[in-house]
């Protein structure tokens, strides 16, 4: 259900256009409203019937718009059905956010998060060994802390260099899901990281 | 019933218009040897015509960059030769701030390590979710130590946003 999608409907809606210009065009139509006053005159009740059948398209139209727009901004699904349809993109386009508006959203996701104990547990030994061993001369995993979803860790480094040397290796196992990350100070970095089958959730436009 | 169609027309084409708006996304594509980078490696990658190569005997990390047009990346691709069976290609989205103090990643994708060949990774993948204002958009693969005269290599990325 991506843009794809959208441009189906968006040429069906055109040829659908088309269609009913070509009917509207074709020489063995009924006369419309405009056609007939100027054939002759017309009675009230004539207009009034004409106007009421106006009425009636208009409506089913506007109904037909508000569904297909339903559709097409679709509201986010849950993370269970996010899971099955991981390899499609998100239905509608983001507007770009900042850094403080993405953290503090994804730091009010994490904390409403349930634990799932057993999975939290074994990501979060696995995380501790990945930065032991990829972060480098001086770094170290302040805290991680992992929920259901996704985990978040604070990282310190020896310098600037040696973060923006492991923020290049985001994209290694554990930390192959995808996430946000944020540099804190000279040398800190948080990070949200996601669980497999579990894309960050969309930041809502401020 | 001449009017009736008269709107029919203009609110078709209007929704058509509507939907034909919606389904935009830009795509910017490049090729490794002129649109990717090396960095933070100790051992040299280069560009070989259109290539982004690494003949080195250690691993080499490529940022390809891409112009900032959209939102969020809906769809990457980049076109990779890994040579060797014993390492792997793997390649991630990411959409930074300006100054890379912050930005979304994307889920990565590998060759695998005993895969050797030409292979496109990405594809059907999952792109970042949000994007950062003002920021940019690139692709990082890190490529595995050479396992043939020809290395490791990048040989197209593109990078689709919403």
């Amino acid at each position: 259900m991506g843009s794809g999608w959208k441009l189906g409907w968006g040429v069906l809606g055109v040829a659908a256009a088309l269609v009913l210009a070509a009917i509207g065009l074709h020489p063995r139509a009924k006369p419309g409203p405009v056609e007939s006053l100027r054939a002759g005159p017309s009675t009230t009740v004539d207009n009034r019937a004409e106007l009421a059948a106006v009425g009636r398209d208009l409506s089913l139209m506007r109904a037909e718009l508000a569904g297909l727009k339903e559709r097409v901004y679709q509201a986010p699904l849950p993370a269970s059905a996010r899971e099955e349809q991981i390899t499609e993109p998100p239905p509608s386009a983001p507007e770009p956010v900042t850094l403080d508006a993405a953290q503090v959203h994804f730091d009010q996701v994490f904390q409403q998060e349930v634990l799932d104990s057993s999975w939290a547990r074994a990501e979060e030994a696995s995380i501790g060994e990945f930065v032991k061993r990829e972060g480098g001369d001086g770094s170290s995993l302040e805290n991680v802390t992992c929920r259901s979803s996704m985990c978040r860790m604070q990282l310190r480094f020896s310098d600037d260099r040696s973060r923006d040397a492991f923020k290049l290796k985001l994209g290694t196992p554990p930390l192959n899901n995808g996430g946000f990350y944020r540099e804190q100070g000279e040398t800190g970095l948080v990070y949200f990281a996601a669980r497999a089958g579990h894309p960050l959730a969309t930041v809502p436009a401020e | 019933m001449k009017m009736s169609r008269a709107i029919s027309l203009g609110v078709g084409g209007l929704l058509g218009l509507l939907l034909i708006s919606n389904a935009w996304a830009a795509t910017t594509a490049g090729y490794g040897g002129t649109g990717c980078r090396q960095v933070f490696s100790a051992s040299s990658g280069f560009a070989d015509g259109v290539i982004a190569r690494n003949q080195s005997s250690s691993s080499v990390t490529f940022v390809c960059g891409a112009a900032q047009l959209g939102g969020a990346i809906s769809k990457w691709r980049v076109s990779v030769r890994d040579t060797t069976p014993v390492g792997q290609v793997t390649c991630f989205a990411q959409a930074s701030s300006e100054f890379d103090t912050g930005g979304f990643v994307s889920p990565s994708a590998s060759s695998g390590v005993t895969f050797t060949g030409n292979i496109a990774l990405g594809a059907g993948l999952a792109g970042t979710t949000s994007s950062v204002a003002n920021g940019s958009k690139n692709v990082t693969c890190t490529m595995p130590a050479n396992g043939s005269y020809e290395g490791s290599g990048i040989a197209s990325f593109s990078i689709t946003e919403l």
